[in-house]
């Protein structure tokens, strides 16, 4: 819609609701995209019963369907995406819901549950298999000494270390959840890997002069 | 799985790919996942299927519907 098409259809004499009850897909999207957040409701509402059975059908559950078609819903308002003359609105939209709702099966098939993991460690015990209790001991150690260095660093280089080795996100993630800028991130990432090498380093020159003073002793 | 097969599938076990055997589905969902014209097909079928489900509509609405 051009912009004088779009002002006379936020200002027409007719109620505004009554006006998007009527406007295609393509002028509620304009609008929308122009600033019109209830343009987008009504796109929901027009198209919410379809979206959430494209989704369902995929992923078999009816609240992740709705997570989904939230997800796309709220990708269109903050992002757009859709080029009116290629396809239908509607062609598009499920095309972007059908993908995004693949990804999340995969996601999930691919992340095994708590009762997977519970399993997997049962028939460890039972088969004798698994690292051993040594090896889990020394493990827990390191992981230790590297929270414990952790929590010698600056806060921001904390902040940054920890979402991405304990959480594992991404430099877009930390960004997003720090309200920081990419620069900035990457920067934090990698002054604070430095400093963690640097202190672990240094730790481990007294761990081994512990070691060795223990041996000594014994 | 092609787009032929994807179709008799459809038309054979519904549109409801998440309760087909996962031999069948993980075939038709890698097709969808890559070919649009797979993705409108199944976006059709279930498009169908809703309507198919959809109560009539009472008898005064389609007489009004009807009316010159």
């Amino acid at each position: 819609m051009h912009s004088s098409a779009l002002h006379a259809f936020h200002h027409q004499d007719i109620a505004p609701k009554a006006d998007r009850a009527i406007a295609s897909d393509q002028e509620l999207y304009e609008a929308m995209r122009g600033g019109d957040d209830l343009s987008l409701r009504t796109l929901m509402e027009r198209h919410r019963g379809m979206a959430h059975a494209v989704c369902r059908n995929i992923l078999g559950d009816e609240c992740e369907a709705d997570d989904v078609v939230q997800e796309v819903f709220f990708s269109l308002w903050k992002r757009g995406g859709w080029t009116p003359g290629d396809v239908r609105f509607t062609t598009w939209l499920h095309r972007v819901l059908i993908n995004r709702s693949i990804d999340h099966r995969r996601r999930r098939r691919d992340t095994p549950t708590e009762a997977d993991l519970l399993s997997s460690a049962v028939e460890n015990f039972g088969a004798g298999g698994g690292p051993d209790p040594e090896e889990m001991i020394a493990r827990q150690e390191t992981s230790d000494r590297l929270r414990s260095a952790l929590l010698r660093l600056p806060t921001a280089q904390q902040q940054v270390l920890s979402l991405h080795y304990f959480e594992d996100a991404d430099v877009p993630e930390i960004m997003a959840r720090l309200a920081a800028t990419e620069n900035s991130v990457r920067s934090l990432l990698k002054r604070g890997r430095m400093a963690l090498r640097e202190d672990l380093r240094k730790q481990k020159k007294i761990w081994t002069h512990d070691l060795d003073r223990t041996a000594r002793h014994a | 799985m092609t787009l032929t097969e994807l179709h008799a599938t459809l038309d054979r076990l519904g549109p409801d790919i998440s309760a087909w055997p996962s031999v069948l589905a993980e075939p038709a969902l890698d097709l969808i996942s890559i070919s649009d014209a797979a993705k409108d097909l199944f976006a059709a079928a279930t498009e169908a299927s809703l309507s198919a489900d959809a109560p009539a509509a009472p008898r005064w609405q389609a007489a009004a519907s009807t009316a010159p």
